[in-house]
């Protein structure tokens, strides 16, 4: 990468908040710095430049910066650019120099320029003409291409300041972290669960973990797994904890007094219930599952309704309406899918009863849940879950 | 702690540590050194190989390597192959062996569950037996015939991986051409093992170097360890308490496992045991909250999940792979270990009983 001490970054759905612009916007601005601060050792300025950030700095950003800034709620795109004077010699001059670095094999290319200024004396249209022409004179190994260019030169003129740039990273969009409150995320090593919380990150939830550690009927390859998520997923957040809640005492004593069909919907009600708890104390205001209709058989209508009513917090379940294929797609972009894929020991394996309900007996549940009450095993747990946190640089701390 | 894993790796004997300690810190000299400390260390690690060598061949030669792994190196890379020649070897031996092997461009044919003799001819130029084998306890049934197979195939190589026999089981009537051993199965440290070979054996070296040990094995000789190893092999165990505590367990646990290896036909060190009804990883864990340690697979493999090519080599069905557990054993043991041992299994299998396999 060139050495650009420019960032401009474009705010995803900015047009969407009226009153809110500024809270939204400062919101966005706060998480940028932490990433900053953690990532980029040396003074920067940044400034609000017709909606967009602009970050300056003396030293050139690192990729690692860039890498992280990508996974951050509410970016839409960034252009790691080269500022120089609105002016239309230096521009051309800058041009050339840039499009030299990448000059030395064969590709299409376009000229994308923007006039914010209209007193700049050339129409963007007309730069990109002039432009395009002494670049392929310039370099012969360049070919015009207008619809589907492999390099896009992007000049942005501005009354004083001019930004080039031959680079547009794609950030993931949605709204800045914590803009739609906090929640807790039950998190299990497969597909799904990562998914779900990326796309509630997304929409500017931030989050807390909760795994539930089914040891010592799975072992602690399952925990390094989870660890492994983290990494990915800590990503989307300022701050971040992991909740590790040890569960195999509660789902030996609920598989000793269930009947053997409703073992697993009650393991998941204990789930619920229990991170609600722990969503109590860690002020979240609902819980996020990677639940998706119809994909096994706790997630019929029957049983997920019955789930619905264990907490009275709301459970969003953002993959609800999704196949397969489509999750497995999402995991692959937030780089989830290679270690979701490693095989590890399931305890439902274990406890799984061969027919599981379909359609809960209301009156069974109704009086299983009275005679059989599990708070202080509940308590218990979440006192001695172990507690992984991570801070915006991603550290595990 | 009740550790039943001594067949992964077993504690340093307290009086080869009284040794090692005084080696470390007093004759720390360098056995290839040209002074008076230097040669007297010498004399010592000669003195050393000689008392070694008497157990396997007077006339041979004994190179000290890092362990086992690198002494089965050592002999698998170190012969000059024929373009037709052929590998004997046994999948179900120690990846130090079977994987080994597979990096060489030398055809090779495993033996497991058939006849050796059927599959050896003139191409079989190197054959592999293992002594004691890691899992089963199996001792090999073939190391008495090795001087007919010598005599009738002049052109094979005999190598035995002894990791789990020497200082353990006699080695004098096994006529091979080279004998590989670790120290730390038999109270020794981790990291020093050796090579034994027959008279007239040459083979490529695998390290050079500073022409230690004749050129034969560079590396600083490693002194202390050696006299380690001397130390630990001097002070073996009987075996008959050995047999007395393992048919013990078997007695004590036959009721929720099975043991496909006879009693007879294995090292009295280890217990391969089997039990359909639960998967041996939460075995394992449950044993382990209650401090007691076995082994759920080779610690080399353990990471391995499900199907397990060693396993299947060594006779054990796929479906069976996930409840294989290894007990093994060594004089340290005491008979209270294994009572407390028996009842944790008891116990673990009644707090289980609800979700056990009908």
């Amino acid at each position: 990468m060139t050495n650009y001490k420019t960032l401009v970054i474009s705010v995803d759905e900015l047009w969407l908040k009226g009153g809110n612009r500024k809270y939204y916007f400062n919101r966005f601005k706060t998480h940028v710095k932490a990433l900053l601060k953690s990532f980029h050792n040396h003074p920067t300025v940044c400034r609000n430049e017709s909606q967009k950030l602009v970050i300056e700095s003396p030293n050139a950003f690192s990729q690692e910066l860039i890498d992280a800034l990508k996974w951050l709620p509410g970016l839409q795109r960034i252009r790691p650019s080269i500022e120089i004077d609105s002016n239309y010699d230096t521009i051309i001059q800058e041009s050339i120099d840039l499009v030299s670095k990448v000059s030395n094999k064969e590709q299409s290319f376009k000229v994308q320029c923007r006039r914010d200024d209209k007193s700049f004396p050339i129409k963007g249209q007309d730069m990109n003409r002039e432009l395009g022409h002494i670049l392929t004179e310039k370099f012969p190994k360049l070919k015009v291409d207008v619809r589907s260019p492999e390099l896009v030169l992007e000049i942005k003129i501005y009354s004083k300041k001019t930004f080039l740039s031959l680079e547009n990273i794609q950030g993931i969009g949605g709204l800045p972290s914590g803009m739609s409150g906090h929640m807790l995320t039950l998190l299990s090593g497969g597909f799904d669960s990562p998914v779900a919380s990326y796309l509630m990150a997304r929409r500017g939830c931030s989050q807390d973990y909760a795994f539930f550690y089914a040891y010592p009927y799975v072992g602690d390859d399952v925990k390094d797994k989870i660890l492994q998520l983290m990494e990915k997923l800590k990503r989307f957040h300022y701050k971040t904890r992991l909740f590790v809640i040890p569960f195999g005492e509660i789902q030996n004593k609920i598989s000793q007094t269930c009947h053997i069909e409703y073992r697993t919907l009650l393991f998941r009600k204990f789930m619920l219930e229990c991170a609600a708890r722990l969503a109590k104390t860690l002020e979240a205001e609902a819980l996020i599952t990677g639940d998706n209709i119809g994909q096994v058989s706790s997630q019929t209508l029957g049983n997920l309704t019955t789930l619905d009513q264990c907490t009275p917090l709301s459970i969003f379940r953002p993959l609800l309406g999704m196949n397969k294929k489509e999750i497995i797609k999402l995991s692959r972009t937030i780089e989830t899918h290679d270690i979701s894929i490693i095989p590890h020991d399931d305890a439902c394996s274990l406890f799984a009863p061969q027919n599981p309900i379909l359609r809960p007996d209301k009156e069974y549940w109704e009086t299983y849940l009275k005679t059989n009450d599990f708070t202080q095993e509940m308590e218990k747990a979440i006192s001695e879950a172990e507690i992984h946190k991570f801070d915006s640089r991603g550290n595990n701390i | 702690m009740i550790y039943l894993d001594y067949a992964a790796t077993s504690p340093m004997k307290l009086e080869v540590l009284e040794s090692f300690t005084k080696a470390l810190t007093q004759d720390f000299a360098n056995p290839s050194s040209a002074h008076k400390l230097g040669k007297s260390l010498h004399k010592r690690v000669e003195q050393i190989q000689k008392e070694l060598l008497k157990d396997f061949d007077s006339k041979g030669t004994l190179l000290f390597t890092s362990g086992a792994t690198e002494s089965n190196n050592t002999v698998i890379k170190g012969i000059n192959y024929l373009p037709d020649d052929e590998i004997l070897y046994d999948a179900a031996d120690h990846p130090s062996v079977v994987k080994v092997v597979e990096t060489l461009s030398v055809k090779r044919v495993s033996f497991s569950s058939k006849d050796l003799h059927s599959l050896l001819n003139e191409k079989t130029r190197l054959l592999i037996l293992t002594h004691v084998h890691n899992l089963s306890g199996k001792i090999n049934p073939y190391l008495s015939q090795l001087e007919d197979i010598k005599n009738k195939y002049p052109r094979v190589h005999i190598h035995v991986d002894g990791a789990q026999a020497f200082g353990k089981f006699p080695i004098d009537h096994i006529s091979c051409d080279s004998y590989g051993f670790s120290g730390h199965k038999m109270g020794a440290p981790k990291g020093i093992g050796g090579l034994f070979l027959a008279p007239q054996i040459s083979i490529n070296t695998l390290i050079d170097g500073g022409q230690q040990q004749d050129g034969k094995r560079s590396g600083t000789i490693n002194y202390p360890m050696i006299e380690a190893v001397y130390e630990a092999y001097q002070r073996k165990d009987s075996l008959e308490p050995l047999y007395h505590l393992k048919e013990t367990v078997m007695g004590k646990i036959g009721e929720y496992f099975d043991f496909p290896f006879e009693k007879e036909e294995t090292s009295p060190y280890i217990l391969l045991a089997r039990c359909e009804k639960i998967s041996s990883d939460i075995l394992l864990r449950f044993l382990e909250m209650k401090d007691i340690y076995v082994s759920s697979s080779s610690a080399c493999s353990s990471k391995i999940k499900g199907f397990n090519p060693t396993y299947l080599a060594m006779g054990i069905q796929e479906k069976h792979h996930k409840n294989i557990i290894r007990i093994s054993f060594s004089s340290l043991t005491t008979f209270e270990e294994i009572e407390r041992f028996c009842k944790a299994i008891e116990e673990t299998f009644s707090e289980l009983g609800h979700l056990l396999r009908k």
